[in-house]
């Protein structure tokens, strides 16, 4: 029998704990395919975030780190600008990059911060039980907002991708999402691609990723995707919004 | 704002977790705002608000983190609303500097704190790690009124009592609970605070006042902050000696068979649920213990303290909760000078049970 696929070295055997047709597994796996096949496992340093990839330390097989509440980008920080020949990324949900984290975040990418960032986008607390996070869209019912958001009082979704990819620190900042495979392969070359920045020591990168949560948002694996597909990539456009050469 | 409509009606029996408690209590009390940030034990205190607080005319702001949160509530305070917050854990650390701001404005500043298990993250289940720090956090003198509730029925009273003693004497108040009063169910009684005698304190605005400015009244410069030395100093033993006056007012504890007791268990919180039943199986078994809780943590009621050592005679006391010592330390500092032989039964973020406690004490004989 012919092999064609493997774990690849990157995670470990650890199975994963997530729901249903989450994916953060997904994007667990390319950032482990993407270090494999880039030969970075042994020099990479992982900084897992809080919410439900808070256990993301037991699939990676290299060094990671656990950052408090928002603060993932600051230990980011103080990891790569002690040892810049490592591979350092963080591992953030919207609600620690874009609510709790939104200070270090935008700091670390205004210094050029030499680091990856891997930013999941699920508009929606998942771990803590639904909340409303910055990027739940207008409408979207949420365990805090459960009458749908309001703009009149929560004001407007944040567009991080857009945001960050004007300050002249950041590098390349693109917008995936991981709804088909035709945008996972996408999304694999677009971490390559980031991590091949820090490599070249050009600044901040960030791949923002598109991503599901079928339990808080109440519907199906498949329903979680046409979700993605219909509500998410109109307001979050897929696309490179920064590449410096 | 209808902050005075009845929330409740007729008393009703209930069976509730304790988010859900301190919500329909906040909702009793007249709160009018609530200021929140996603973090566990507490997150339902935030999904019952918003549910229920849009039908009674009040108001919620999910800020970007727990800072945001606790000082909007420091600004909607002084603005004469009766806002509150929740918070545990890693948000419990982030909010000592807007609790700061609170201690060193006296702003009525209410927030319910669910204690989860640490440092840092640790875990979203219980603890009672959150002593030290919401007692004396921040850099002051803890100058706060910290209630340790042990029953939902506690939670109740005592979230409504907690913005009345906020308004009432304009220290930052703090109700004290964990992850498993927070989460779990348990009977409890709830009641409109008027059906009960309970005189709500009525809220004041410190800015935006009525007049004209220069006419009728002053421009209000509320401050917290000093140019020399001796103004700081005048103001913080001014706060000191108010605190001192008060606190024979404000301290709350409970005693259980202490008058005769050889051996006395001090707790706080639901760890003095484990002490009461501790000590009914122990007089059960001819040893004749008895326990001590403080409810306020601040301030500590330590003359109560040192008289049930006093008239029991007892010899030693076991003081048992779910930290490594942190009532320990604040008891010590409280009854310096005591003779009596402390114990302890240190359980850092793992429950303690009447089973752990009667093995400890025989152990003590």
């Amino acid at each position: 029998m012919k092999v064609v696929a493997t774990r690849p070295e990157s995670l470990t055997e650890e199975k994963f704990h997530y729901c249903p047709g989450c994916t953060h597994g997904i994007i667990h796996r390319l950032i482990a395919e993407c270090l494999d096949e880039m030969n970075l496992r042994e020099q990479t340093i992982g900084i897992c975030p809080v919410g439900c990839s808070v256990l993301a330390y037991d699939y990676f097989n290299f060094d990671t780190l656990e950052a408090a509440h928002g603060r993932a980008p600051a230990i980011a920080t103080g990891v790569k600008r002690m040892l810049p020949d490592r591979c350092v990324f963080t591992y953030q949900g919207d609600g620690d990059l874009a609510s709790i984290g939104m200070g270090e975040i935008v700091h670390a990418s205004l210094r050029g911060e030499n680091i990856t960032v891997i930013f999941v986008n699920n508009t929606i607390y998942g771990m803590t039980g639904g909340q409303m996070a910055p990027t739940t869209l207008i409408g979207q019912v949420t365990t805090t907002s459960p009458y749908g958001r309001k703009v009149e009082q929560a004001g407007y979704p944040a567009k991080m991708a857009e945001l960050l990819s004007q300050n002249e620190g950041s590098a390349y900042i693109c917008r995936m999402a991981v709804n088909n495979p035709a945008n996972v392969n996408r999304t694999k070359k677009a971490i390559k691609k980031a991590i091949q920045t820090q490599l070249e020591g050009k600044g901040f990168s960030m791949v923002e990723i598109l991503s599901t949560c079928p339990t808080n948002w109440g519907l199906s694996s498949i329903e979680a995707l046409k979700w993605l597909e219909h509500n998410m990539i109109p307001y979050y456009p897929l696309g490179e919004f920064k590449v410096k050469d | 704002m209808q902050a005075n409509v009845k929330v409740v009606g007729d008393t009703k029996k209930s069976f509730l977790t304790g988010n859900e408690a301190v919500t329909w209590a906040a909702l009793a009390a007249g709160a009018e705002m609530m200021f929140g940030y996603p973090i566990t034990p507490q997150n339902e205190v935030m999904h019952y608000w918003t549910r229920l607080a849009p039908k009674y005319g009040r108001g919620f702001l999910q800020t970007e983190d727990e800072i945001s949160a606790g000082f909007t509530v420091c600004g909607a305070v002084q603005a004469g609303t009766k806002a509150f917050t929740a918070t545990a854990g890693p948000g419990n650390v982030l909010m000592q500097e807007p609790f700061g701001m609170a201690e060193a404005m006296r702003l009525p500043l209410f927030a319910v704190i669910q204690q989860r298990g640490g440092p840092s993250s640790g875990t979203v289940i219980y603890s009672q790690q959150e002593v030290a720090l919401t007692t004396y956090g921040g850099n002051g003198e803890g100058h706060r009124i910290v209630y340790s509730t042990a029953t939902h029925q506690e939670i109740y009273d005592y979230t409504i009592k907690g913005f009345n003693t906020a308004w009432k004497y304009r220290f930052p108040t703090f109700l004290l609970g964990d992850g498993y009063q927070a989460k779990m169910r348990e009977p409890l009684e709830m009641y409109d605070p008027e059906e009960r005698g309970i005189e709500i304190v009525p809220t004041y605005p410190l800015l935006g006042l009525e007049g004209h400015i220069g006419e009728n009244r002053e421009p209000q410069h509320l401050c917290n902050i000093y140019s020399l030395e001796e103004e700081l100093y005048d103001v913080v033993l001014r706060f000191a000696e108010e605190y001192e006056k008060i606190s024979p007012e404000l301290i709350e504890y409970k005693e259980n068979q202490c008058d005769d007791a050889d051996i006395i268990i001090l707790s706080h919180g639901v760890v003095s649920r484990a002490a009461d039943d501790a000590v009914k199986a122990l007089r059960a078994q001819g040893i004749k213990a008895g326990s001590f809780r403080p409810i306020t943590l601040r301030p500590f009621p330590q003359a109560q303290l040192r008289e049930a050592i006093a008239k029991s005679g007892a010899k030693k006391m076991l003081i048992a909760e779910s930290a490594y010592g942190q009532l320990d330390r604040l008891t010590k500092q409280e009854i310096y000078g005591e003779t009596i032989k402390i114990e302890n039964l240190f359980k850092p973020g793992v429950g303690i049970i009447d089973y752990d406690i009667i093995n400890k004490i025989k152990s003590m004989l």
